[in-house]
């Protein structure tokens, strides 16, 4: 039997045709982005925008941005689940409610969305999705009746508002369920693995390239110096330089610092994908072949612990 | 204890849509089923679909990034957090969670338990998506691959040579 046919016994119709127009959850005005990057994509396809808020306040700014209806809803990711969007956009942090709306409607769904685009003849949704923290990306076409995806508000333009625009608020009767999770106050609690790294404005890392605890120490001098968090890659935990909690990888800490000073770190992906977003990386190698000095913005081909003694005396 | 191995062609192409329908069928299958961990997303597709899917398809509870769970009196506690903020929580069984990766350094097993699973043709149980009663349409796909694209090639920094120490305490200087 198709699916067709079991949802029309069923009483539900899934077939396309009852599915219309880009629907978007916006929980708090953080996520209007996502209105005005439905807007672009719906002005190709010519149909409407419904921006579901959860709070009255901002009705009219997703108005503003590009909505044609807006409802307001408690739980907006919900609301959205109970309608039957054509395409359905949640902010990334709603990812749970996204994938269960998703499942719910027999619907595709892109994690962590980016470079949206909807093919006008089949209707289905093209969009990437990062793979390895934006290692690269594998680009997907959703296919079925509905097209849900996530998106990060962070990696969209700025919406252009435009006041004047007209809209409509359109009541509703919904009524959320009450959440499954029973909250039963706060807990005392800090997780086993805490990650210090991760706010870390200056880093200094380690790996196996600093050959001893000789070179171990001068990498400390040098994060002492600079105050920096002393991290690693996974081979310096392998050699009992650093605890779990001090892992630079994306198998450990993915970080963001203003300053990335990698010693003695060769460099594989699942390294260097975890530093993408380090404003500024410095990389010692003694192999010129090493990944990281490719990834650095400068990068010293060099014995670590030679280039360290002498860049010690200097600072000093 | 049982371990059990869901294989078939019929899931190469799954989806997350496919595999949280395939995971309900292996939870039905088994029976009495008051509990489903899952991990919170694989590294390389990094979807962190197939536990809310799951939940979904089970019309189950589901709750994501659990630390310190227990299961009694027929609800399961966890710590999670929220908006920043560490708070003990609680669903009714049956539900899903997702367990945050560090929540729970596994223990390695004995070595003789090792040697005595491989040496015991049926302590790993195999079943088809035949076995289960899925259907095509269960299983169909609903994303399709079209390839991989890479980000802008990060441009490539300096190799510093000649006064090398000189150069990177200038640098260090006005990091």
């Amino acid at each position: 039997m198709d699916m067709d046919a079991l949802s029309h016994l069923m009483g539900e119709d899934l077939s396309a045709a009852n599915y219309a127009d880009i629907w978007v959850a916006v929980p708090s005005a953080g996520a209007l982005p996502l209105v005005g990057e439905a807007r672009r994509l719906a002005d190709s396809l010519g149909c409407y925008v419904h921006a579901v808020v959860g709070s009255a306040d901002t009705a009219d700014q997703a108005i503003a941005v590009g909505a044609d209806r807006v409802h307001v809803a408690a739980v907006p990711g919900l609301f959205l689940a109970a309608q039957t969007p054509e395409f359905a956009f949640y902010p990334v942090d709603r990812w749970h409610q996204a994938a269960r709306a998703a499942q719910q409607h027999k619907a595709g769904l892109i994690t962590d969305a980016r470079s949206l685009q909807i093919d006008e003849s089949t209707r289905a949704l093209l969009g990437s999705h990062p793979v390895y923290g934006g290692e690269y990306f594998v680009d997907v076409a959703v296919t079925s009746p509905a097209k849900f995806a996530t998106l990060d508000p962070r990696f969209l333009p700025e919406p252009y508002a435009d006041p004047g625009r007209s809209g409509e608020v359109v009541p509703n009767e919904y009524v959320a369920p009450p959440p499954p999770l029973q909250d039963r106050g706060p807990a005392d609690f800090a997780p086993q693995a805490w990650r210090p790294l991760q706010k870390a404005r200056r880093i200094v890392a380690v790996g196996r390239g600093l050959k001893d605890e000789a070179g171990l120490a001068l990498a400390r001098q040098l994060a002492e110096k600079l105050g920096a968090e002393l991290g690693g890659d996974r081979s310096a935990q392998d050699l009992g330089w650093i605890g779990e909690d001090q892992v630079v990888g994306v198998t450990g800490q993915e970080v963001a610092p203003d300053l990335y000073v990698a010693l003695g770190i060769r460099g594989d992906t699942i390294h260097n994908a975890a530093i993408v977003r380090a404003k500024h990386v410095i990389a010692v190698h003694a192999n010129p072949a090493a990944p990281i000095l490719d990834v650095a913005d400068e990068a010293v081909v060099g014995e670590p612990q030679e280039v360290l003694t002498q860049l010690l005396t200097r600072l000093a | 204890m049982r371990a059990l191995l869901l294989r078939d062609q019929a899931l190469a192409d799954a989806d997350a849509f496919g595999l949280a329908n395939a995971l309900k069928a292996v939870v039905h299958h088994l029976g009495g089923v008051d509990l489903v961990l899952c991990g919170s997303q694989v590294l390389d597709a990094d979807l962190a679909q197939v536990g809310p899917r799951l939940a979904q398809a089970l019309d189950w509870p589901f709750a994501a990034n659990a630390h310190a769970v227990q299961a009694a009196d027929g609800e399961v506690a966890l710590i999670t957090s929220r908006r920043g903020e560490w708070r003990q929580a609680a669903l009714t069984l049956p539900a899903v969670v997702a367990v945050a990766p560090d929540s729970n350094k596994p223990r390695l097993p004995a070595g003789q338990q090792i040697i005595n699973v491989y040496t015991d043709p049926g302590a790993v149980e195999t079943l088809t998506a035949a076995d289960l009663g899925l259907s095509e349409a269960e299983l169909q796909p609903l994303t399709e691959p079209r390839g991989q694209s890479f980000p802008a090639e990060r441009e490539l920094g300096r190799r510093l040579d000649g006064d090398i120490a000189g150069q990177l305490a200038d640098i260090l200087r006005k990091a």
